[in-house]
């Protein structure tokens, strides 16, 4: 069962994207950081690494960008994918993001059915067929 | 011894020849040497005794000049004769003229050997006798014999001769003249020598100077040619003798010295008084004189005159003649008076010039500075011509020194903002250039400094960018509120908005009908609100986006808006005409699309007929492109036209004509942005009439 690690610090999110999930074929298992922060504590504390982060933006501590560019920096972490999930649809950040080196990035949305879309449409591009390295170890 | 015979004696022993004629010439006497010399005589008669007797009578008749003369005896001797007389009888002495005679010739050599000619003068001015020297002379010295100083020359130099003569007699003073006579050749110049004589008569040595003279105009010649004469004055006669030159300088024929004898004449009456007060002081002081004036020349001109004069003083120190030079110095005045002129002139435009200028020589010493430069400034003192730039400005700043030294080395240097914190605290800002000046040779003669006083100019500014600073962070609070808007506003609304589908979708059965409306209404709300927050996002952003400018086709652009509202178009079965439009103008092609897109959606919109109709029409303004979107829509009424343009404002409830208030708003924004307006007009078909115009580039 695949690892994704949830950076978010809004509870509700958490909820939502679990309850998105619980709707796919996928079943994963998650673990929650509710910031960047503790994101980064938990890859560098832990032998066992997630095969997907789904990563907030706005958050307090450490922010999504600011995790983002330690986690692609760090040559044991930097392949894991990193899914930027957030509200924001500036241009601004989404250009940042992806100069992070961010593998994808997906925006929430205001109605419940397109939010169920958009993490179809992830799990079955990152999740169902993929082939994702092996970090079990 | 009878005192008689003692003198009988004497007369009959001397020598010398004694005779008495009685006044009616019947007795006559005469002593024995006399008797001898003329041997035995028929008769002692004047005839018997002398050889003119004649001369001798006529002599007679005239005894007042008691003067020795020459008669011959009948025996053919000269003598000397002096003659006195009482009531009765005349005494003459003589004595044989051999020895005078002798001296005679000798005197007669001496003369000779100097170009002179010597006359023995009567004190009533009559020529005795003459001693006729080397000197040319017209007249020949005979012809002067007997004749009066009166009837040789002109009156006015007779008079004056005449003058001296008796001076010279009466002072038993050696006098020294000069005048000029006119000969057929020319004016003849003399210098007369008056020596008084022992027997009450005078000799004058007169000395014809023409020739002296002519080797002068060589003198002259050169003089003409740096147009000086020379002059001079003989005190006694007032007379004056000029050089040629001076009549060419006067503008005078030399037949008119006559007329104008002094020159005088031709200098203004007050000048006239400082040329006597100068010749007198010459006279008096002995020293030498100039004066420069203003003359009115014979020929109506006007020319500047430098004259200078200068005693001539005799043996015995005494001046006796005013010599000088006289130059025609109209040029150099004339140029002389063109640079003060200039100056004077360079000067009152300085002084007027409405800017603070000031001019200043090698010692940074004012020459002229303008009114604006005291005032500016605030320099308290009238003039400061001539004063020291640092001391009237003690309190300029040190660097300021060296730059204008570098100016007078021949740098320009210019400074388009300068701050003076001068010694009361005040704070002038300068703009200024430093040029150095350079005289006729091209030597820099100081420099020139044009300065502007910018204090105002960059207070403004220094004010304009402390507002444009305290703009930009306001700006970027606002775009963090619109990253704040952008987020942390549509989170909790994201979370409205999926939980109330949620709860529809997960628990509608728990729910009655009147529930799932409800999670209906709040799920609308909160897309709506999303909606106004994006526009309000957009309308923001709007406001600092620069476009750049580039060509763009009109009709291309319109159709590529056109496509976009097709799927309206259809809908409503809207007619869209285009009218006179341009081919291409230079704008920011983004807004000018967006501001199309919205207007031509507002015409079909907010149009009720079955075939609205929208007509995109362009007028060329002078420095503006003009459009119009021309729609038979609604129409706006007139009191609301203003506030169609206000963001968020709706003249329509939502269910009848759908829009969230903001198209027009942004159109405004994006038209000012493009250096234009907006305004609306109601058309004949009832319909609105939006027009924009736009700079042209």
């Amino acid at each position: 069962m695949p690892l994704i690690l949830h950076i978010e610090d809004n509870e509700g999110d958490i909820m939502l994207t679990q309850e998105a999930f619980s709707t796919t074929a996928v079943s994963a298992q998650f673990v929650v950081a509710y910031n960047g922060q503790e994101g980064l504590n938990y890859l560098r504390s832990e032998r066992t690494k997630p095969d997907l982060i789904l990563l907030d933006i706005n958050m307090p501590v450490l922010n999504g960008k600011e995790f983002l560019a330690r986690v692609k920096m760090d040559t044991k972490l930097k392949t894991i994918p990193v899914v930027i999930l957030t509200t924001s649809e500036s241009n601004t950040d989404i250009r940042e993001c992806y100069n992070l080196h961010a593998n994808a990035y997906l925006n929430k949305t205001l109605d419940f059915d397109s939010y169920l879309e958009v993490i179809r449409s992830l799990t079955d591009f990152w999740l169902k067929h993929n082939l994702y390295i092996e970090n079990h170890n | 011894m009878h005192p008689n015979n003692n003198l009988r004696n004497f007369f009959s022993k001397s020598n010398d020849f004694f005779l008495i004629i009685s006044k009616d010439y019947q007795k006559i006497e005469m002593n024995p040497a006399l008797e001898t010399a003329l041997g035995n005589l028929s008769s002692k008669t004047v005839q018997q005794i002398f050889k003119t007797p004649e001369k001798i009578l006529l002599r007679l008749e005239k005894p007042l000049d008691s003067n020795v003369q020459q008669f011959y005896l009948s025996n053919g001797q000269l003598v000397d004769w002096s003659l006195s007389f009482d009531d009765n009888y005349f005494y003459l002495t003589g004595r044989l003229a051999q020895n005078s005679n002798t001296i005679k010739e000798e005197m007669q050599s001496i003369f000779d050997a100097f170009p002179d000619l010597g006359f023995k003068m009567s004190p009533e001015g009559r020529y005795l006798g003459y001693y006729a020297g080397m000197t040319p002379t017209f007249i020949p010295p005979e012809a002067f014999m007997g004749k009066k100083l009166s009837e040789i020359m002109p009156p006015y130099i007779a008079e004056n001769q005449l003058a001296l003569l008796k001076q010279c007699i009466e002072k038993k003073a050696i006098i020294t003249s000069q005048y000029s006579l006119p000969y057929p050749d020319g004016l003849h110049h003399f210098d007369s020598k008056y020596i008084p004589l022992s027997d009450g008569n005078c000799f004058v040595i007169v000395r014809n100077t023409t020739d002296y003279t002519r080797m002068q105009e060589l003198l002259e010649e050169s003089q003409s040619r740096a147009k000086i004469g020379s002059w001079e004055m003989n005190i006694d006669t007032k007379e004056v003798f000029w050089t040629n030159e001076i009549y060419n300088i006067y503008g005078l024929d030399k037949q008119e010295k006559d007329k104008v004898y002094t020159g005088l004449e031709l200098y203004e009456e007050e000048d006239r008084a400082l040329i006597k007060k100068n010749i007198n002081d010459i006279i008096e002081h002995k020293h030498t004189i100039e004066h420069k004036l203003q003359i009115n020349k014979a020929d109506n001109t006007k020319a500047w005159i430098n004259t200078i004069g200068y005693p001539v003083l005799n043996a015995d120190g005494k001046v006796i003649k005013v010599r000088g030079t006289l130059q025609d110095v109209s040029e150099s005045q004339a140029i002389r008076l063109e640079l003060q002129q200039n100056k004077d002139t360079l000067q009152l435009l300085i002084k007027y010039t409405p800017a603070a200028v000031a001019m200043f020589d090698n010692d940074m010493r004012y020459i002229a500075y303008s009114d604006r430069w005291l005032s500016d400034y605030n320099v308290e003192l009238e003039d400061i011509t001539g004063l020291s730039h640092y001391e009237v400005f003690p309190d300029i700043k040190g660097a300021w020194k060296s730059d204008h030294q570098r100016v007078l080395e021949g740098e320009i240097y210019a400074n388009p903002e300068d701050k003076w914190t001068r010694e009361d605290g005040s704070v002038f800002y300068l703009k200024y250039v430093l040029r150095p000046w350079r005289d006729k040779q091209g030597t820099i003669g100081g420099l020139i400094m044009f300065t502007e006083v910018i204090t105002e100019q960059v207070e403004t500014r220094l004010k304009l960018e402390k507002s444009v600073e305290e703009l930009l962070s306001t700006n970027a609070e606002l775009e963090q509120f619109a990253y704040v808007a952008s987020h942390d506003l549509q989170e909790p609304l994201r979370m409205i908005g999926n939980f109330s589908q949620l709860l529809n979708k997960k628990y509608a059965d728990q729910l009655d009908d009147k529930g799932v409306t409800y999670l209906g209404i709040i799920f609308d709300a909160a897309k709506r609100m999303k909606a106004l927050i994006q526009n309000l996002l957009a309308y923001s952003s709007n406001s600092h986006q620069k476009e750049i400018l580039k060509e763009v086709d009109i009709k291309s652009l319109l159709e590529e808006k056109l496509k976009d509202l097709s799927l309206l178009i259809d809908e409503k079965r809207a007619e869209i005409k285009f009218q006179n439009l341009p081919n291409s103008i230079s704008c920011a092609s983004n807004q000018l699309g967006m501001v199309f897109y919205n207007l031509i959606l507002n015409a079909i919109k907010f149009n009720d007929k079955a075939t609205p109709v929208v007509t995109i029409s362009y007028k060329k303004g002078s420095d503006k492109h003009i459009f119009s979107v021309i729609d038979n829509g609604i129409g706006i009424e007139s009191h609301l036209r203003e506030k169609v343009f206000k963001i968020f404002q709706r003249l329509h409830p939502k269910k009848v004509y759908s829009g969230n208030g903001i198209g027009l708003a942004l159109c405004k924004k994006a038209v000012e942005q493009m250096g234009g307006e907006i305004w609306h007009e109601s058309n004949e078909s009832g319909g609105s009439t939006f027009s924009f115009t736009i700079i042209k580039y």
